[in-house]
């Protein structure tokens, strides 16, 4: 025998067989459950429905797969969506400072640094506030609708200036304060709607709007008619200086406007340009709900199938079991 | 699931082989398989009940995948019509900037001319002349501004049809969802009935060898 030498030899362990060792690292002796291999399963059927059974889980596991990830999209889509609409809203002017609550904020920010002695401050504070206003675009919308008032104002101020310069001094008065008025009226009543505001119909205002601006524009002809180079005299030349300044101011501001009314074009095309990104976005987690929610209906669908699939085999399997042991009594 | 024809000894077809276990609804993608279609066979039995059976699957099957069809269809063309909706959002806000430099510019250039205009002699020819081109420049921006709210209107109209359109396709692509869905069902229920009638005949069989 060689016990003495066997106790001798240095003791080399043995090399598990592969079957015992454990697959996932539990601690378990036995073979992963579930696979297809072994002594276990060397009948065709029970293969088969292990086989129908591991197919099922790997679906149900790809399923929860997909629908995480189509979830992730989702949500990044949603992301986009409210930054569109966080875009849209700042190009609209949501929140953002007026003409005058800017100039008003300029100038209490450089007054109290300036009172502090902090020059620097001041500096700062001011660009800051000029580039928040140029960004602003409610400030925009302000200086375009004030722009286009003062040229208003001025055109009608400037066209009265030359009725008076034209008529001469004689029965300038009377003419030129009513073509000035009749004509300021219907402006305000065009821009304010004050007719309306009073109770009257919109209609009737319209037609009192027309009637004065037509009436302005008669009392205006009427002194061009009746005038003569011989009556203009002092407030002639006053009236054409007037005129000038009054054309010069409209000159300006109409410039002023058009560079804010460019601006505020800017501004709305952007605000355009974010509502079409929120609109894809939301398209996006449309299409990605959808797509969710027919895989969620095909996991379903497909654990239902197959769990009527292995009910089926396990008919058959019973079914051929039986038949076995009839087939075996009739031997017997 | 793939078919699993040879797994009976006897002619008859196993009722879990004619489901499609492994196509999630909606996928769209068909498996193609090298045996013979098992409702094929079925319809050669002779067997009137499997051969009924198997007519159903059949149309539940072509119905199935019609709808899958047209859902595929609807939802590409609502697909379209979204991008198209999007596109033209994006080309009315290039309209807009494109408009408001040409009206804003025009608007800047009369107001110069009438600044230009009131530096002049009143009476001299040059300040008429800047005059008026003041006034043709302040007319064409009222025009172009008319032109440009017109354009807006267009484009809104464009924008407005794109989203009915894929609203109507979204529409009819969930129906077309739901007719497949209906579809499964039917099909279902076809195995189902099949299923049982096989196992019905299976236990007869029996019967019948435990008898003789």
């Amino acid at each position: 025998m060689t016990v003495g030498a066997v106790r001798m030899s240095p003791i080399v362990a043995a090399p598990l067989p592969a079957q015992s060792t454990p697959a996932s690292g539990n601690g378990t002796l036995l073979p992963t459950p579930g696979t297809s291999t072994g002594e276990a399963c060397n009948d065709a059927m029970t293969m088969l429905y292990t086989v129908m059974s591991e197919q099922g889980s790997l679906q149900m596991k790809n399923g929860e797969t997909s629908v995480d990830a189509q979830r992730t999209a989702r949500d990044a889509a949603n992301e986009e969506e409210n930054q569109a609409l966080a875009r849209e809203q700042k190009a609209d002017g949501d929140g953002s400072k007026g003409f005058f609550a800017s100039v008003g904020g300029l100038v209490h920010d450089v007054s109290s640094d300036v009172l502090k002695l902090h020059l620097v401050s001041a500096v700062r504070d001011a660009d800051s506030d000029v580039v928040a206003a140029a960004n602003s675009p409610n400030f925009w919308k302000d200086v375009e609708f004030g722009a286009t008032k003062v040229a208003e104002v001025a055109a009608i101020v400037g066209s009265v200036a030359e009725s008076v310069a034209t008529f001469g001094a004689g029965s300038v008065g009377a003419v030129a304060v009513t073509a000035l008025v009749l004509s300021s009226a219907s402006m305000a009543e065009s821009d304010c709607h004050v007719l309306e505001r009073c109770g009257v119909s919109a209609k009737a205002a319209m037609y009192i709007d027309v009637g004065c601006s037509l009436a302005a524009a008669a009392v205006g002809g009427y002194g061009a008619a009746t005038s003569s180079a011989e009556k203009l005299g002092t407030l002639a030349t006053a009236a054409k200086a007037v005129g000038s300044a009054m054309q010069t101011a409209d000159g300006a501001a109409a410039m002023v406007s058009g560079g804010a009314h460019i601006r505020n074009g800017y501004f709305a095309a952007d605000a355009q340009d974010a509502s079409a990104d929120a609109t894809h976005a939301e398209a996006r987690q449309e299409s990605i709900q959808q797509v969710m929610n027919m895989l969620l209906d095909g996991i379903k669908d497909a654990s239902e199938s197959n769990k009527r699939a292995l009910q089926s085999l396990q008919g058959a399997m019973q079914t051929n079991a039986q038949s076995l042991v009839v087939a075996g009594g009739r031997i017997a | 699931m793939s078919v699993i024809n040879g797994v009976l000894t006897s002619n008859q077809v196993l009722p879990a082989e004619l489901e499609d276990t492994d196509q999630p609804a909606g996928t769209g993608s068909v498996a193609a398989s090298l045996l013979p279609d098992p409702t094929t066979q079925l319809l050669a039995t002779g067997d009137p009940a499997s051969m009924m059976a198997a007519l159903m699957i059949r149309t539940a099957q072509d119905e199935r995948d019609l709808s899958r069809q047209t859902e595929n269809t609807e939802s590409a063309i609502q697909d379209q019509q979204e991008k198209a909706q999007v596109t033209a959002m994006h080309q009315k806000a290039n309209e807009m900037r494109m408009d408001a430099v040409m009206t804003g510019a025009m608007g800047m250039a009369a107001g110069a001319l009438s600044v230009a205009g009131s530096a002049c002699d009143k009476d001299s020819g040059e300040a008429r002349m800047l005059d008026a081109n003041s006034k043709l420049w302040g007319t064409g921006r009222d025009i172009l501004t008319q032109v440009g709210k017109a354009d807006e209107q267009d484009a809104d109209g464009n924008i407005a049809a794109f989203e009915h359109a894929a609203a109507h396709a979204g529409r009819a692509a969930s129906q077309a969802y739901d007719s497949e869905r209906d579809a499964q069902k039917l099909l279902d229920s076809a195995v189902d009935f099949y299923k049982e009638y096989s196992s019905a005949l299976g236990q007869a069989k029996s019967a019948a060898i435990q008898r003789t």
